[in-house]
């Protein structure tokens, strides 16, 4: 702790007892990495005010929430999205799922889409897992090392050619993802409609998933189309609820409701509402 | 050194009260390891709220708005467009559920977006738009479908919207591509720009000659490892100046502490010890206080969700074990 002095003559007494009681001004900025959080979170297209972040803070069974932080096919602009928010967020409490929507599968009608050649389809991945990195460094998480990245892969038709230019791409996400500073690689999808499971049987496969899986029970292990057996050692997430409205603190947001047993960008918590982590 | 100044502090720190006690404030006790006392004297909570625009008081017109394309998403399963949409004028106008859209196609094929696809909530929203005040649109099409695993689209790339408020606005640049299905509106939204407000602020309180005051500091909480029910949670909260103007603390802010777990918040609001902090924040310094707060002893739940707010300058908060 530093004591500031204070050199002038003409500083009243009260003054400097003040100052007598002051630190330096710390450098703020949200920490790299992660923890493991257990609770709820919300997702929502633009990331809110920071006023209203405090209104769904306080009192609330909300601990984290997902931000749309970059990736060509972002639904909405993000006006309020810079490091000043990551800050004032951080300092009320909140902990992040860091969501890149980058290009989609190319059987799909979406503006911005993959190959269908695999081994374009890799290098595509590695391509939008350094952008990615990129947007994560610049919004104040430093090298962003061992913080957590969620790739959102919205679901697609299953064709069998359009499976494999999804996992291929997966495959080149999880492994830039991986070279130092390494982050930690997400993917979020339909739990049936995006083909999670595809994924466990990668040669190297993401270190969670966010499952969509709106039917209403919280618990991140009860998902359809996921194996029991894949990704049990924390590395779950699950939006049990879609598109609805909530009102916090006389604030109303259109939501969708999370349940994290897993990585959270910047620390986590260990705030369980117990329906999250039921197996 | 380190001794000696300590030592300085403390001298300081007591002869201080002695003259700010003369000055009206109440003497608290002294100053610990530089933290402020926390100092007991509750408050009953504010109730007020700051007070809301006036509606407006007709619906936008064509000629009230400036729509510019925005991003082209991938959302929920669909294929967005968005659309924003800025007030103009020098009124306020209001938009009243979806408004009608055209999908105007290449080939001079013309889509409606019917106002009565849109979700319940959002055919029967209403936003206001103040002068110069953002709000979005968000139209979508379902992004897969049996069709979309071969080449062929069916895209359009010019809307022309109609507000309520008469007239139409035609946009160019947009992507709504409609192979899997018709568009609609999936969601409208006031745009809650802070950094356009802050700096709108600023500039008023600039011309003002007044500064932002508590709005100017930041704030950072230090909470124990864990804490037992029953206990007294004790606390620091620091706030920064980072100004280069001292922050009065006069008149002297209240702030509200809130204990949270599942199903159960308890709140509690204190006046900030300002005569503890020589009634101000000095420039581009920090100052911590001490806080407390008693955890009720049948709070259940593995984890308490710590707020504290500063009246409506900053919020601070963090989550604790509970034992």
């Amino acid at each position: 702790m530093q004591v500031i002095r204070i050199s002038s003559r003409a500083a009243s007494l009260g003054a400097l007892a003040a100052a007598a009681l002051l630190t330096a001004s710390p450098a703020h900025a949200v920490p790299e990495g992660n923890g493991i959080m257990q609770g709820k979170g919300f997702d929502t297209c633009a990331a809110p005010s920071t006023t209203t972040m405090q209104k769904w803070w306080t009192g609330t069974p909300w601990s984290w929430i997902g931000v749309y932080v970059g990736g060509a096919v972002r639904g909405c602009s993000q006006p309020n999205l810079t490091s000043t928010w990551f800050n004032t967020t951080y300092a009320q409490g909140w902990r992040y799922q860091l969501i890149w929507v980058g290009p989609q599968a190319p059987c799909t009608t979406y503006s911005s889409r993959i190959s269908y050649t695999t081994s374009t389809a890799y290098q595509q991945g590695k391509d939008e897992a350094l952008k990615a990195w990129t947007a994560v460094h610049n919004l104040g998480f430093g090298n962003a090392a061992g913080t957590p990245i969620v790739y959102d892969m919205e679901g697609y038709p299953n064709d069998a050619a359009c499976r494999a230019a999804v996992k291929s791409f997966m495959q080149g996400w999880v492994d830039q993802l991986a070279v130092a500073p390494a982050q930690v690689s997400g993917v979020y999808g339909s739990a049936c409609a995006s083909f999670l499971q595809d994924y466990a049987s990668l040669a190297r496969p993401p270190r969670y998933i966010w499952a969509a899986n709106w039917d209403g029970d919280p618990s991140v292990y009860h998902l359809s189309c996921v194996s029991s057996g894949s990704w049990t050692n924390q590395q779950r997430f699950k939006q049990y609820q879609g598109d609805h409205n909530e009102t916090w603190g006389g604030v109303t947001l259109n939501i969708d409701s999370n349940c994290a047993d897993g990585p959270t960008a910047a620390g986590g918590a260990l705030y369980p509402n117990s329906s999250c982590i039921v197996r | 050194m380190s001794h000696s100044l300590n030592r300085v502090s403390k001298v300081s720190f007591a002869a201080a009260i002695a003259c700010l006690s003369t000055l009206g404030y109440q003497a608290t006790a002294s100053a610990a390891n530089g933290v402020v006392p926390w100092r007991n004297q509750p408050v009953a909570e504010s109730a007020s709220a700051p007070a809301a625009p006036a509606p407006a008081q007709h619906a936008c017109s064509a000629s009230d708005l400036k729509v510019v394309p925005g991003q082209q998403g991938a959302r929920r399963g669909y294929a967005t467009q968005e659309l924003r949409i800025t007030n103009r004028s020098t009124e306020s106008c209001y938009i009243l559920g979806a408004p009608s859209i055209e999908l105007q196609h290449p080939d001079a094929l013309v889509e409606s977006v019917s106002p009565a696809a849109a979700p319940a909530e959002v055919a029967q929203q209403r936003i206001d738009l103040a002068p110069d005040d953002d709000a979005y649109i968000l139209i979508g099409t379902p992004g897969a479908c049996e069709a979309s695993v071969g080449p062929k689209r069916k895209v359009a790339k010019r809307v022309k919207l109609f507000p309520r408020g008469g007239g139409n606005l035609t946009l160019d640049g947009v992507h709504v591509d409609t192979l899997c299905g018709p568009a609609k509106v999936l969601q409208m939204e006031v745009v809650q720009d802070e950094p356009k407000q802050a700096a709108k602020a600023a500039a008023n309180a600039a011309a003002a000659g007044k500064s932002l005051g508590l709005r100017e500091l930041t704030g950072a909480i230090t909470a124990p490892e864990s804490v037992a029910r029953g206990e007294t949670l004790r606390y620091t909260v620091t706030l920064t100046n980072p100004t280069n103007e001292a922050i009065k603390l006069a008149p002297c802010p209240s702030y509200t502490q809130s204990l949270h777990t599942e199903g159960r918040t308890q709140n509690s609001t204190y006046m900030l010890n300002c005569a503890g902090a020589a009634g101000q924040i000095p420039a581009r310094s920090s100052m911590s206080f001490a806080m407390e707060a008693v955890v009720p002893a049948d709070m259940t739940g593995l984890g308490v969700k710590l707020s504290w707010s500063l009246q409506d300058a900053l919020s601070v908060g963090t989550i604790i074990p509970l034992r």
